[in-house]
Order: structure tokens, then C-alpha cells, then sequence
């Protein structure tokens, strides 16, 4: 396999036949996704984790970088890393801070990762999306997540502001903590793609919810209002 | 995968070296990640991939599925290993899911009717004991028990008598509504990755109707006992195509579920026991010859 998640030992508990769901577990499934742009077989990966963000490792043999309250990363250990993994980091940067000092604090961020990736490496995260709570369906509804400041195109001008290329921001479904689907926000395939997705799940919704959510794809509304944004982008 | 989808599309002259095409990507609680990429405006690849499993004999299935059910399979494309990675490449179609409703369209019941006939006219006479065989090994290896009075009936002698009647029959063997898609232009089928794995003729019919009830155990006896309207009329046309009796394909019901349930050991555990609840409720109710 790509990369071996932590959690994958945990899917292999299962009772049946474990070596054939190594993706049953929400964090294997995170570090798939997070695996999805990597290019080489082997990788050296590095996280990038808010303070106090104490939570397992996603990858058996990755750095983990913590951020400060100022200021950046020590550096870590390797000179070079293939993958570099910001989940949900970025929405930690806006604690007491105004919007304009933590948009620089992420762009700053991403720069110094930047430097930190190998040729053809990739910088992987997940935001919570700035326009979540617009969405009729999470109405009323908390999550572990609120209050994210940042938008897919945020996301966009962010990746845009260091040297990085080939950058991509998707929706994920239903969390990132608990991904079964990203879908690409790329507004010419996004429709297709969604309304695929939507066939797909359609036995999940009852018919006056299924055709709601045609309708929201159809118009393109539902292109802005995931919960979760999950973004890459390469080094050249 | 990513990377390697890339290159194998570029590879494959499917898209143009540096272009950038945009994916969208589902990971099932399985094995192995699906991704849709749009190579122009009106079409789109579907890619199945893998790190842990070959892929190889599920694109060699493919093909030969092709050679029976045409266009109702989506053509595969390319079979791709690279960068650790077994790609799957196959034409997209735009579809949508079958569920129990659509039994009432005279179209889609038609295209499932013929879908079912095309497999039944390749049926061969089956090999001496070769159900029996593989009906006991099937039901002693499940992952998840097997009731002990139907793996005794199965085995034994009068169940083997029954299935010794049997042709052998090379079906989807997964042929449950959410590989169906219904289309304008009829239907389209897919993950072949089974082709050929059961051969009790009636299978795919068992499987079709058992997944249209969600395996909800009274649904599933009611279609045991013939008192499922919806699914009824739908079972008697299908038996006369496929040279059954639907009485005998009902005896038959309890043990292809119990099949079915065998040979999905990498289901996730939800359904595995949706199943396997219907199968235990069904036991008491077993028909007999």
C-alpha cells in the first residue's frame, strides 16, 4: 500500500475478513485521501499540527510539526518531505487573531512548507468551510468544527500566494474527519461530478429529499456550502 | 493514484501531456477508491483503484461480460499498475439507481428481463456434484455463520438430489440494485468483478430481489412465501425466461441468500448483518420441495 495509516491496525480488528477493508475506519479513510496526490511509493511525510492538537499520527512513519502560538514550526527533522498534511490546521490559525493576521499567518505557513516539500511533492489540508452554516441541512446543528473562516476560494488564493501549482480544492463528504467522497469545486466539472455522487447515494434520501438536492446541485448552489474543504496542490 | 491516473490517462492518449484533469474521489469502507475524472465536457472515465488487491482477473471478467451483455457493461478502458497502484480505467455513463419502483416501468422491467434471459441462454448442463461442491464449500467457509439446519439440508442428500438438477449458469453473481444503473438507453450494469463466480442458475434473479426488499427480513420472507405483490409478477416472468419454476426457484431462495451472504465476506459489517438477520428470520420458513 501508499501510505499506512495508524488506524489501518484498527480496521484489521474487524471480524470478517480484515485484510480485505483496510479503509473501514475514518482514519484510514483520512489518510487515504490525504494519500490520494502523492507520487512516489514510499513516502516521507510530514504533519503540520495546530498547538495542542494531541491526536494519533495518520501515518505510521510521519514528522509531526507542531505550530506555535507565533511564529512557525521548528524545523523538523528530514530535509525533504513528498507529502505535507495541514488537517485542519489552518482553522486553528484564526484564534485571536482579526481575519487579516491570520489569512497572513496560513499564507506564511504554506510558504514555509513550501520549501519543506521534495520535486513533485504535495501540500494536503482540510478547512472548515466559511460558508457551512448556509447549508439548510446544518442549520441548527453543531459540530465539532464551527467557526470556520475560510472559503474554497480562500483556499484558492491561499495555495496561489506561495509557489506551488496544479492547486485543486474539493467538498468533502461527509466530514473530513470521516471522508467517503471529495468532489472537485472546479465549476465547469462540478456539476456532473456531483449529481453522479447524488445517484450513487440516492437510495440514502427519501424522494422529496432526493430531488432538493438535485435541485441545490443543479443550480450550483451546493458547489459553496460544504461542510468541510479539503485543498492540494504540488511543488514543481 | 492520483499522479498515476494522470499518467496512465496521458499514457493512454486520453488526455494531452501537463493537462490538469479534474477528479472527484469516493472511498468505501473496502478496499479499494473510486474516482470519476472528466477527460472533455460531455465524458467521463471511471477509475477503480487499488493498493491492496489486483485488479487484473476483475478487468479479465470484464471483458468476457462484455462478450455477453454488450452495452449493458461499461466498456473497460485500461488496466494500469503503477506507482503501487492496479488501476481500472472504464467508460462513464450517467444513471440512475434502480430501486423497487422502477419494477413498474414496463421499460426497465424489460431491459432486467432480457439482462437475465441473456445469461440463462448460455446455460450448459453443470459438471457432476459441481453445485453440490460448491455449494458446501461456499456455506462450511462463510465468515459469517451459516444456520446449521440449511447448511445440513444443502448438503445432504435431497438438496444435493435438487441441485444436481440444476444447468450451470455464468451470471453477474453481484447482481444486486446498487450495481444497476437505469440509463435512457436501458440499463447498465456494473462491477463485474463476480463474473461467473455462481453458476445456480436463478442467482442473479435471487440477488436482484433480495437487495429490492433491502434484505429486510419481512420483506424477504414475503417474497419467500409469494405474498410480495410488487416483486411477484416480476419473479414468475423472470422464472419463465430463465426455464425455472418459481416455485422451485422459492425452494431455492433461502440458500442462495445464504450464498450470497458466503461469498460477500468483504461487506462491510452493517450489511453483513442485515443479511444475515434476514437469513436466520427466513430459516423457520424454509419451503420444501
Amino acid at each position: 500500500m501508499l501510505l499506512e495509516s495508524l488506524d489501518m491496525t484498527v480496521a484489521l480488528v474487524d471480524d470478517c475478513a480484515p485484510a480485505t477493508r483496510p479503509y473501514e475506519s475514518d482514519r484510514a479513510r483520512m489518510a487515504a485521501v490525504y494519500s490520494l496526490p502523492v507520487r512516489v511509493p514510499e513516502p516521507r511525510v510530514l504533519e503540520i499540527r495546530s498547538a495542542g492538537d494531541n491526536s494519533p499520527r495518520l501515518f505510521r512513519a510521519s514528522d509531526v510539526a507542531c505550530v506555535p502560538a507565533h511564529g512557525l514550526p521548528p524545523c523538523p527533522p528530514a530535509d525533504a518531505y513528498d507529502l505535507i498534511v495541514m488537517h485542519r490546521t489552518l482553522d486553528g490559525l484564526s484564534g485571536h487573531q482579526d481575519r487579516g493576521r491570520a489569512y497572513e499567518s496560513c499564507s506564511s505557513l504554506l510558504q514555509w512548507a513550501t520549501t519543506l516539500l521534495s520535486p513533485l511533492g504535495a501540500v494536503a489540508g482540510a478547512v472548515s468551510n466559511r460558508f457551512a452554516g448556509w447549508h439548510p441541512g446544518f442549520w441548527g446543528r453543531s459540530t465539532s468544527h464551527d467557526g470556520g473562516w475560510l472559503a474554497a476560494q480562500n483556499c484558492e488564493q491561499l495555495l496561489s500566494s506561495t509557489s506551488l501549482t496544479n492547486a485543486e480544492v474539493f467538498g468533502v463528504h461527509p466530514t473530513a474527519d470521516a471522508p467517503l467522497t471529495i468532489l472537485s469545486l472546479h465549476s465547469r466539472t462540478y456539476r456532473g461530478h456531483a449529481l453522479r455522487e447524488l445517484r450513487r447515494r440516492a437510495s440514502a434520501f427519501s424522494r422529496a429529499g432526493y430531488a432538493a438536492r438535485m435541485l441545490w446541485h443543479a443550480t450550483g448552489y451546493g458547489r459553496h456550502l460544504h461542510r468541510d474543504l479539503m485543498f492540494w496542490a504540488f511543488r514543481t | 493514484m492520483i499522479g498515476a491516473a494522470t499518467t496512465a490517462l496521458t499514457r493512454l492518449g486520453l488526455i494531452e501531456a501537463g493537462c490538469h484533469p479534474r477528479f472527484s474521489v469516493a472511498i468505501s469502507r473496502g478496499s479499494t477508491i473510486a474516482a470519476d475524472v472528466s477527460i472533455d465536457p460531455e465524458r467521463f472515465l471511471h477509475i477503480k483503484g487499488s493498493a491492496h488487491a489486483s485488479l487484473r482477473a476483475e478487468y479479465d471478467a470484464t471483458l468476457r461480460a462484455v462478450a455477453v451483455h454488450r452495452s449493458t457493461v461499461p466498456h473497460p478502458v485500461a488496466h494500469v499498475v503503477d506507482g503501487g497502484w492496479e488501476l481500472l480505467f472504464s467508460e462513464g455513463r450517467r444513471f440512475s439507481l434502480l430501486d423497487a419502483a422502477a419494477l413498474h416501468s414496463s421499460t426497465v422491467s424489460a431491459a432486467l428481463l432480457d439482462f437475465l434471459e441473456r445469461s440463462a441462454r448460455a446455460a450448459e448442463p453443470a459438471r457432476a456434484g459441481g453445485h453440490a461442491e460448491f455449494v458446501r464449500r461456499s456455506l462450511q467457509t462463510s465468515s459469517t455463520p451459516i444456520p446449521d439446519d440449511l447448511v445440513r439440508h444443502w448438503t445432504g442428500d435431497a438438496g444435493v438430489r435438487v441441485l444436481d438438477s440444476l444447468d450451470a449458469v455464468q451470471q453477474h453473481s453481484d447482481f444486486t440494485a446498487n450495481n444497476i444503473g437505469v440509463t435512457r438507453a436501458g440499463l447498465v450494469v456494473f462491477d463485474w468483478a463476480d463474473f461467473g463466480a455462481v453458476e445456480l442458475p436463478g442467482f442473479d434473479l435471487a440477488t436482484l430481489l433480495l437487495s429490492l426488499t433491502g434484505f429486510e427480513p419481512a420483506r424477504v420472507l414475503r417474497l419467500l412465501s409469494g405474498t410480495d405483490p410488487s416483486l411477484v409478477r416480476f419473479a414468475e416472468s423472470a422464472c419463465a425466461r430463465l426455464n425455472l419454476s418459481y416455485s422451485g426457484f422459492r425452494a431455492l431462495l433461502p440458500l442462495y441468500l445464504a450464498v450470497f451472504l458466503a461469498l460477500k465476506s468483504q461487506f462491510a459489517t452493517g450489511i453483513r448483518h442485515k443479511v444475515a438477520a434476514a437469513l436466520a428470520h427466513v430459516g423457520s420458513a424454509r419451503i420444501t420441495h
